[in-house]
């Protein structure tokens, strides 16, 4: 590499020699150790440029892009976990609701036959209730005869 | 001619039709796997690729524009597309940090234009009395002076500064996606430096006195 190349490629790249064409790494770094005086001039103003361009720091992204960015973002895919919680949830709604409509209709029967035996009782207690009038009356034809 | 940027990645030697065009000789794209994974809706994946690449897209418009709020505006569009993009992207095609960087360039120039577009104020009747623009600048902290040196680069000097010194890409990966040579993109990098150190020279001086 000559020292033209050198000088052009820290003009255009800068001091850090990482920053330089992979292909002329090598040749500039092995032109630097033999005019190392000459080289580190050369460097230096380069990397004068290279601070004061280093001071233009930009702030991180502020939480309202980021959530505006998240917004945006594709439909989350729930992971495999999430998933059988999930549908162990729907099943367990299910059962839970096919539950509750069966001790319904439970209770509903157990309601209905109650109300059909107290019916029956009623309906007994009243034609036994008439029958002792009956009895009654017919005790009491008896005295007065 | 390819080149390893300080972050060690050895550089693609085109982005122009790159998506159709497989890389040759080349690592893997490092974002490849995480893509992927957006693309299949993987949440994880989703806040990894914007910690990765939001800052990055948000500090490229930034430089690029100038402007806090429209550099958000276009980080934001940028970030958009990627989850547009990520269902359909083909790892081995080219680099999806090099797509997105290419959407944040169009992005950004779509808004220069713009600005150059919009209509000039009326003249002021009088010489406004302030200090000369020069003078405004050495007014500045240091950073701010920086920043409105970048500010008054060339476009294309100043969009060969971002990315080959801000943003860290590769010399020919930048030059694609210029779609500049590499000997134009070296050009432009030298003129842009000079044309820096001119406008922040009086600093270099301020600086180096403060050094000695």
């Amino acid at each position: 590499m000559t020292p033209e190349r050198f000088e052009q490629l820290a003009e255009a790249y800068g001091s850090d020699l990482r920053r330089w064409p992979l292909a002329e790494q090598a040749k500039a770094e092995q032109l630097r150790q033999e005019r190392p005086v000459w080289a580190r001039e050369c460097l230096d103003s380069a990397a004068d440029l290279d601070d004061l361009l280093g001071l233009y720091r930009v702030a991180a992204p502020s939480v309202a892009l980021r959530d505006r960015v998240m917004a945006r973002a594709p439909k989350l895919q729930r992971s495999v976990w999430s998933r059988l919680v999930g549908e162990w949830r729907g099943w367990g709604m299910g059962l839970a609701a096919a539950g509750l409509a069966g001790l319904m209709v439970g209770i509903g029967s157990v309601s209905l036959m109650m109300a059909d035996q107290s019916a029956d009782v009623t309906v007994a207690s009243a034609l036994d209730g008439q029958s002792v009038y009956s009895e009654a009356v017919a005790f009491g034809a008896e005295e007065k005869l | 001619m390819a080149r390893t940027g300080p972050l060690g990645g050895v550089y693609a030697s085109h982005f122009t039709d790159a998506k159709r065009q497989p890389l040759t000789n080349s690592p893997p794209d490092p974002d490849a796997d995480l893509v992927l994974r957006v693309g299949r809706g993987d949440p994880a994946a989703v806040q990894a690729l914007m910690a990765r690449k939001l800052p990055r897209m948000l500090a490229l418009a930034r430089r690029m524009l100038g402007d806090a709020s429209e550099a958000e505006d276009v980080a934001q569009e940028v970030m958009v597309r990627a989850w547009r993009q990520a269902p359909t992207w083909q790892p081995g095609t080219a680099r999806f940090d090099s797509w997105m960087h290419r959407v944040a360039l169009n992005l950004c120039y779509d808004r220069l234009r713009r600005q150059s577009e919009r209509p000039i104020a009326e003249p002021p009747d009088q010489i406004d009395p302030g200090p000369a623009p020069d003078a405004g600048l050495m007014g500045m902290e240091i950073k701010d002076r920086v920043e409105a040196a970048i500010a008054k680069l060339p476009e294309r000097q100043r969009e060969a500064i971002v990315l080959c010194h801000y943003q860290e890409l590769g010399n020919i990966e930048a030059a694609a996606l210029m779609e500049i040579s590499v000997e134009a993109l070296e050009s432009l990098l030298s003129r842009g430096r000079r044309a820096l150190r001119l406008l922040l020279n009086p600093l270099n001086d301020r600086r180096l006195e403060g050094l000695g």
